[in-house]
């Protein structure tokens, strides 16, 4: 098992090493140039080639990735190079926060509701009742969050003013003073997620009552209610969990259209402001955290699979 | 039936967790009166490196210039500096500086912060915007605390218009600006920067010892940066904010509908230039030039970039074929050319395009009323046989990749204090940002007299010829536009002078800004 972690762990820092090089080499070759959009267009030759040089764009390419390496290694994440003395650190991990938020909010009001309707669906009996959690689930999962986020507005803000238009938050406040911004975009991500994992544990839960083991013990004459809390569910939610751990890297760093939906300052509303003004450390620093996220979720998601389900052995399981 | 239990506590926690952020509602501050404003993401903030509207915005409230220009016009009058005189040769200017007013921290305004304001733009190091316009300037002496005297080294009657830049504002010699700049400015202004949320928020507060007697209004100014123009209109309508700054016209029209919110429009100097490289195929031949313009109509260029708000920009937004902006008090109203189809496929049959013609156009498909007026120009030009196939890019592409290195494109100019500055950087033969490749002995000999001529009445004559030059043989074609900024009713008296420099001093809120239903239709 510390074999495996171990294992795991340095693949995960090989993988964002070479993540770095291709990330730098990427924003490398994207048109636009931070200098022409800090100075403007009446920029003189002068200012730009003083600000390229204190910006340090004009040194060779290895060398500028080296140091951003070296740099990143000594903890020391930088300066933003559109925003003078904004240093990138605080700015990344109040973002992150939000969008931790955020993703806890999604977690909250999806899980608990598409795993029941899920459950409920493939155990009724009821034909209509499993069309309906069926198609519901299909619908939510078909339309976008870009586009439910548009009806939500216009429903809870603007038709029946309950709600904040744009979650950003007002001027001297924090986003705990605001969780009432965080409803909208939550349920409107909530909605594709419903689909996705509504659906996954209701054809798990009918594939799992028509399985042998659920029989038998029926037939042993164990109580309904026994044979469904202690044996089907728990592995009629199996492959929902799996489902919902793949989404977490997701809902942690990729809300990105969601959030600049909505207005909500989370870190993938700042990777397009950083790609828009050109902001390469920026960029660099938010999308090597994004792809972090990612391989924790993963990599977390793999270890409470194999304690859920023990047959699953890990140290085979590479 | 067997959930029932299971399903019950979920549905209750979900229920409780909705309630529990219903109520964390935020509690608004007391009794300060609060003006809420949003634009983009303002950048830099620091004088000299600032870009861009947005910043210009918000410094306005934190510095003072030494003349501020008087909105709608490019007048000048007194802020910082009491009063100036020239000599009779148009190279020494004294000015007399405003005793009794404070830096935010405390300090006193004296010549030392003017002098150390030039100096520091003069910096090669510092790399500011505005280097090349303090480089008119030969000697800076400082006569007593108040007075300074700079001498020039060429005439010229419009100098004091470079303190009116918004990167020219006037700051602290005793001042950190390199390290505090973007996070902490500091100035005289009528507002105090409270705390800055990087790309999220500022709060700035009331200058309680602000030199202007009874000003600022309100207590307080809170910026919401929001790089989403959509996002900035949801919360003009819903109420969120009482000011967006730099809305399009198309927001402005969508804006008639709602109740309690307006769209204002403020005049400026900004030109949408579409130039031709008079150096090569096929506009070094003039005739081809003028085919071009004779295929433009102007009401409908006008028409089609603000369509439904025509009648709101009627007669303040133009078409002309100088470089000179109508506010500008040296602007005269010349004939505007007619459109003449006929009279464009004569002239290219003549130039040797009879079988027509094939141009590639490139713009800035961001920037303000670009994309519209190229596409108008597409359609008009059509009827003379002259195809336009048109290549939008975003605006920092379009001005590194693109710029001076096409012969076919549209810019955006504008923003200088005195006409002169734009003819030098882009139309004498030597200009540097020559885009055009303009060069005319007759306008170079013009622009230098004009620059040197201190009456207005002369100074006007002399643009009159400069505009004729224009109109004859010129490589261009400009759409003047101005801003239009989301107002709630109870904002009153925002001022604005011509180069984005907002004037916070007056603005007062009246009424209650929240009881309209956002919903509500007027």
């Amino acid at each position: 098992m510390l074999e495996y972690i171990a294992k795991r762990i340095s693949f995960m820092a090989l993988s964002l090493l070479v993540t770095s090089l291709i990330i730098f080499l990427l924003l490398e070759v994207m048109p636009g140039d931070v200098v022409k959009i800090m100075l403007g267009q009446h920029a003189t030759e002068e200012a730009v080639s003083s600000l390229r040089a204190e910006l340090g764009l004009n040194r060779p390419l290895h060398i500028r990735y080296l140091s951003w390496i070296n740099n990143l290694l000594h903890g020391n994440l930088g300066e933003s190079m559109y925003m003078e003395g904004v240093k990138i650190a605080p700015l990344v991990i109040r973002r992150a926060r939000n969008s931790a938020l955020l993703a806890i909010a999604c977690l909250f009001i999806f899980v608990p509701i598409s795993l029941i309707f899920g459950a409920l669906g493939g155990l009724t009996d009821s034909k209509i009742a499993e069309v309906f959690i069926s198609i519901t689930g299909l619908f939510a999962l078909s339309i976008p969050s870009f586009v439910t986020g548009i009806f939500l507005i216009y429903i809870f803000s603007v038709a029946l003013p309950l709600l904040p238009a744009s979650s950003n938050i007002p001027p001297g406040t924090s986003i705990f003073q605001n969780l009432e911004s965080l409803i909208l975009p939550a349920v409107s991500v909530s909605l594709v997620m419903f689909g996705y994992v509504a659906r996954m544990t209701q054809s798990s839960m009918e594939d799992v009552l028509q399985s042998d083991y659920i029989r038998t013990a029926r037939l042993k004459g164990i109580p309904d209610k026994y044979v469904i809390y202690k044996h089907a569910l728990k592995n009629a939610l199996l492959p929902s969990i799996t489902v919902i751990g793949m989404n977490i890297g997701w809902l942690f760093g990729g809300l990105i259209v969601v959030e600049k939906l909505f207005g909500y300052p989370g870190i993938g509303y700042l990777l397009v402001m950083g790609l828009q003004s050109r902001d390469i450390p920026l960029v660099e620093v938010i999308m090597l955290f994004i792809v972090t996220i990612y391989l924790l979720a993963n990599f977390i998601t793999d270890l409470s699979y194999s304690i859920l389900d023990p047959r699953v052995e890990i140290t085979k399981a590479e | 039936m067997c959930l029932k239990k299971g399903s019950k506590i979920t549905f209750t926690l979900i229920v409780v967790l909705l309630l529990t952020l219903a109520l964390f509602t935020n509690v608004s501050a007391a009794e300060k009166e609060i003006l809420r404003a949003t634009a983009v993401t303002p950048g830099r903030l620091t004088p000299g490196h600032m870009s861009g509207s947005a910043a210009a915005r918000v410094s306005g409230a934190v510095y003072d210039w030494l003349v501020r220009v008087k909105p709608g016009t490019m007048e000048i009058k007194p802020e910082l500096a009491k009063s100036w005189q020239v000599s009779s040769n148009g190279k020494n200017w004294t000015i007399h500086l405003r005793e009794g007013v404070k830096f935010h921290d405390g300090s006193k305004f004296t010549a030392e912060d003017v002098i150390y304001t030039v100096e520091r733009a003069l910096d090669p190091d510092v790399g500011h915007a505005l280097k090349e316009n303090f480089e008119a300037i030969a000697e800076i002496k400082k006569i007593d605390e108040y007075t300074i005297e700079f001498k020039l080294k060429e005439p010229n009657a419009k100098f004091m218009h470079v303190f009116t830049d918004y990167n020219s504002a006037i700051l602290s010699s005793s001042y950190d600006y390199a390290e505090l700049g973007d996070t902490k400015p500091m100035g005289t202004g009528p507002f105090e920067v409270e705390s800055i949320e990087p790309t999220e928020s500022a709060i700035l507060v009331k200058n309680t010892d602000y030199w202007v007697e009874g000003t600022p209004n309100v207590d307080e100014i809170h910026w919401s940066f929001v790089p989403d123009k959509t996002t900035q209109l949801q919360m003009l309508r819903t109420g969120a904010v009482d000011m967006a700054m730099e809305i399009t016209p198309q927001d402005v029209a969508m804006l008639r509908g709602v109740k309690g919110v307006e769209g204002k429009h403020m005049q400026g100097t900004t030109q949408i230039v579409l130039y031709m490289n008079v150096n090569e195929e096929p506009f070094e031949d003039n005739r081809v030039r003028q085919a071009l313009k004779y295929t433009l109509d102007n009401e409908q260029i006008i028409k089609s970039a603000y369509g439904l708000l025509y009648d709101q920009v009627e007669g303040k937004v133009t078409v002309n074929e100088s470089p000179l902006a109508p506010v500008y008090p040296e602007y005269n109203k010349i004939e505007e050319r007619e459109r003449d189809i006929q009279k464009a496929k004569e002239l290219l049959e003549e130039a040797g395009y009879g079988d027509g013609l094939e141009l590639t156009l490139y713009y800035a498909s961001n920037y303000r009323v670009g994309p519209e007026f190229a596409l108008a120009l597409q359609q008009m030009a059509r009827p003379a046989g002259i195809n336009i196939e048109l290549v939008g890019v975003p605006r920092d592409i379009y001005l590194s990749k693109h710029w001076r290195n096409v012969d076919f494109g549209i810019t955006g100019w504008g923003n200088r204090a005195d006409p002169v500055t734009i003819l030098r950087l882009a139309y004498k033969c030597d200009a540097p940002w020559n885009e055009s490749h303009f060069c005319n002995e007759k306008l170079d000999k013009l622009v230098e007299e004009a620059a040197e001529e201190t009456s207005l009445e002369e100074r006007k004559q002399i643009y009159k010829e400069i505009q004729e030059v224009f109109q004859k043989t010129g490589p261009v074609v400009t759409v003047n536009i101005g801003r239009w900024h989301g107002l709630n009713d109870s904002v009153k008296d925002y001022k604005e002078a011509a180069p984005f420099v907002g004037d916070w001093r007056y603005v007062t809120l009246t009424g209650d800004r929240n009881t309209y239903n956002p919903s509500e239709e007027k």
